[in-house]
């Protein structure tokens, strides 16, 4: 079973995800200050990379998955503050959502295809190994700040996902230990559980809506990300000059 | 002349002294009764509607300045004055109620002591519909003039048969008689008739007209979103005269709503920028004549309920369903939709991210005037956004004519580049002024910017910024480049904040 990190992860390096990343970058450097204040990457996640539930239900699937991430800045005109002291971990850190960690989700989800795809893994065990994925992923992001919504709706999605494996679990079935994204030498997942035959197209129906659902919390999460930072954004260095250009808000 | 009655109630006035502290309402309104005409019929219910309309609006919270029958003098200082207190202002509002004519096209209201006999005599001695809209036309979300004006013909023929003093004559039925000609306001600026132009507005049998009655019913009404609340106003004076009189509105208000009589929380929601949260605090029974309203094809009201679907936080979040919505209001003209459709097509939100779309967009509505579309132009081909090669040169154009249209952040664009040196013939003077309209219209960047980091500008700006600040006492100390306390409030003050409040 494979460890994960909390910092520099790059644990499971290509994905079969249609990964698109850098719509486009946005770096400037706020004159006085020498520090990036701005750094806008949107990531495109397509769900739809390998029919990685099933075929029939891929279309419904939502299709993209956009996270709007960036690095805080600091003094910054206009800049929010997070709102209370909850908001903060215990070492006094509070999380924005940047490219580090959404990086881990993304590298982790297209793990998740490779392992749990059609290629590697019979279709009856798809649930149960997309619901570890989940897990892993809420197991991994800081409890704090702006990541706290998207790991509790991992979080849950992993419970109900698993409450659907358990409702129509196969007893037949043996429970099989797929290897991380296939690989021969690769460390091996938990035991993985089957669904039974004649439940399985409606196991998969309530799966893909448990999936929606959180696509949609990720969703709502990155955009007040992005109304929140919304003046790291708007706000641009000109270039070889003391100014700054606004965007209109 | 007769002997007029003149009386001026001032119920509020901003006083901007050199060490007083202009503090800006959120909302304000000069409210004006013209009833005791000299030479002309006078009116009966005017005057009492202007007091009912004052009661009204003061007590959901403007901060009002009421004008009874007044000079034509008296008039247009009012007007000037408000012209600069609505300044930072989110909403002004002009009501009128008394004599008003359609001369050549024009629409003059008529001051007590006008003597009409000609056409000549209307474009000389009253006040145009044009110098109400000036007045209004820096408040910075709202801007309103509602006239109650066209109750009947007080000059008979005499006008009527003049020959055209300035221009070609129209070809309308009501020139010079009955009822106002059709105007057209900037966009943004919205102007209400008691009755449709070129018909007549009834004076009411009881104290109030029935169009003064349906508004005080309706802006005391908690949480009505204005748009509504004037669709709703309509419906009501139609009611009451049997269909006979039907009010209108002109121009086009902006997206951002507006709930003329808010709860604190609606409050609020207004106070901040953003559109889509302000959309979300529409009360359910409002959605659904949004939602009627919007199936009719209108275009801000596809564009209130976009903004409520872009909203992370409300249940009804469906970004897919927001660029349809704005997708459609973009197709029928509005340059508001198109600019927010290209910012959905730039982030591929709700809709697959197409530079080209996006720049296609922006340019759409850049083409109809729209300034937030212009500024973003300008920003992108600053650095080269899009696909647009970074062009400064051409980014100027673009600033220039956003700044123009007195766009806040354009303002603040163009005058660090003129600072920069980079605006043939213009200097630091010219710099100034731009900061100065942008710190008055409202922006929170450039508030914060000019407090905390001065010192991007050259030291000649900022000493004909404090210049600009001296001119209109809001600071009266030393001109030395030198942003401290002073200064700091004098900015404070010309943004509209006193010593006390909160940045936003």
């Amino acid at each position: 079973m494979s460890k994960f990190k909390n910092r520099g992860h790059r644990p499971l390096g290509a994905c079969s995800f249609l990964l698109a990343c850098v719509s486009w970058t946005l770096l400037c450097a706020v004159p006085g200050q020498g520090t990036p204040v701005a750094n806008r990457i949107v990531i495109e996640l397509n769900w739809l990379g390998g029919n990685w539930i099933d075929p029939d239900l891929a279309p419904v699937f939502p299709e993209r998955l956009y996270a709007i991430q960036n690095r805080p800045g600091s003094g910054v005109a206009g800049s929010q503050a997070p709102n209370s002291k909850n908001d903060y971990n215990r070492k006094g850190k509070y999380y924005f959502l940047n490219d580090s960690d959404t990086d881990k989700i993304t590298k982790v989800l297209a793990g998740a295809l490779k392992t749990c795809g059609p290629d590697a893994l019979e279709r009856r065990y798809r649930i149960d190994c997309v619901r570890y994925y989940f897990w892993q992923m809420s197991r991994e992001l800081p409890d704090t700040g702006e990541y706290l919504p998207v790991k509790q709706a991992l979080a849950k999605a992993a419970t109900e996902l698993e409450a659907i494996v358990k409702r129509n679990r196969d007893p037949s079935a043996a429970p099989v230990r797929p290897r991380l994204k296939g690989g021969s030498l690769a460390p091996r997942l938990p035991p993985i559980h089957a669904i039974r035959p004649e439940a399985e197209a409606r196991a998969m129906r309530e799966a893909q809506a448990v999936i929606e659902e959180t696509a949609t919390v990720l969703l709502r999460s990155t955009e007040s990300s992005q109304r929140r930072m919304i003046h790291f954004q708007q706000i641009a260095a000109a270039v070889g000059s003391t100014k700054v250009l606004l965007r209109s808000s | 002349m007769l002997n007029l009655l003149r009386r001026i109630v001032i119920a509020s006035f901003v006083v901007c002294g050199l060490t007083t502290v202009a503090v800006a309402a959120d909302r304000m309104a000069l409210v004006v009764g013209m009833s005791n005409y000299g030479s002309i019929p006078k009116l009966r219910n005017t005057t009492n509607d202007a007091k009912a309309i004052t009661t009204t609006l003061t007590e959901v919270g403007f901060d009002v300045t009421t004008l009874i029958d007044a000079t034509q003098q008296e008039f247009l200082a009012a007007l000037a004055d408000f012209a600069f207190v609505s300044e930072t202002a989110d909403l002004a509002l002009i009501y009128f109620a008394g004599h008003g004519v359609e001369v050549q096209g024009e629409n003059f209201l008529i001051p007590v002591d006008a003597e009409i006999r000609s056409n000549r005599d209307v474009q000389n001695q009253s006040v145009s519909l044009k110098d109400l809209l000036a007045a209004v036309d820096h408040a910075r979300k709202m801007r309103i003039v509602i006239l109650d004006s066209c109750r009947n013909n007080p000059f008979g023929d005499a006008i009527a048969q003049e020959p055209a003093v300035t221009s070609e004559p129209t070809t309308t039925a009501t020139r010079g008689s009955a009822g106002l000609a059709p105007p057209v306001p900037d966009r943004g600026s919205l102007v209400a008739f008691a009755a449709r132009d070129g018909s007549v507005a009834e004076d009411g049998k009881g104290d109030n007209s029935p169009f003064a009655l349906a508004l005080i019913d309706k802006l005391a009404e908690p949480g009505l979103e204005i748009s509504l609340m004037f669709r709703q106003v309509r419906d009501e004076v139609l009611a009451a005269t049997g269909n006979r009189q039907e009010p209108h509105t002109y121009g086009s208000l902006p997206g951002t709503p507006f709930y003329i009589s808010g709860t604190p929380e609606e409050r609020e929601a207004l106070a901040v920028d953003d559109r889509r949260l302000a959309w979300s605090a529409l009360r359910p029974e409002q959605e659904v004549q949004l939602a009627a309203l919007a199936k009719t094809g209108d275009t801000r009201s596809l564009l209130g309920l976009a903004y409520m679907r872009l909203n992370p936080e409300a249940r009804g979040f469906a970004p897919t369903d927001a660029a349809a919505l704005l997708e459609q209001a973009a197709t029928a003209g509005s340059a508001e939709a198109q600019y927010e459709l290209a910012k959905l097509y730039e982030t591929g939100l709700g809709v697959a991210a197409d530079p080209q779309r996006a720049l296609a967009l922006y340019q759409q509505s850049a083409g109809q005037e729209f300034a937030d579309a212009i500024n973003d132009l300008g920003f992108l081909h600053y650095h080269g956004g899009l696909g647009l090669p970074a062009d400064p040169a051409r980014a100027l154009t673009f600033f220039e004519r956003a700044a123009d249209l007195r766009h806040p952040q354009a303002m603040f664009n163009f005058a660090a580049l003129i600072d920069d040196g980079l605006v043939h013939g213009k200097g630091p003077d010219v710099a100034a002024e731009y900061l100065y309209q942008a710190l008055r219209s409202g922006n929170s960047d450039v508030f914060n910017l000019l407090l905390e980091r001065p010192k991007m500008f050259s030291a000649q700006t900022r000493r004909a910024l404090q210049n600009v600040l001296i001119r209109n006492a809001f600071y009266n100390g030393a001109v030395d480049g030198d942003f401290g306390p002073g200064t700091q409030r004098g900015i404070r003050a010309a943004y509209g904040l006193s010593e006390t409040e909160v940045e936003p």
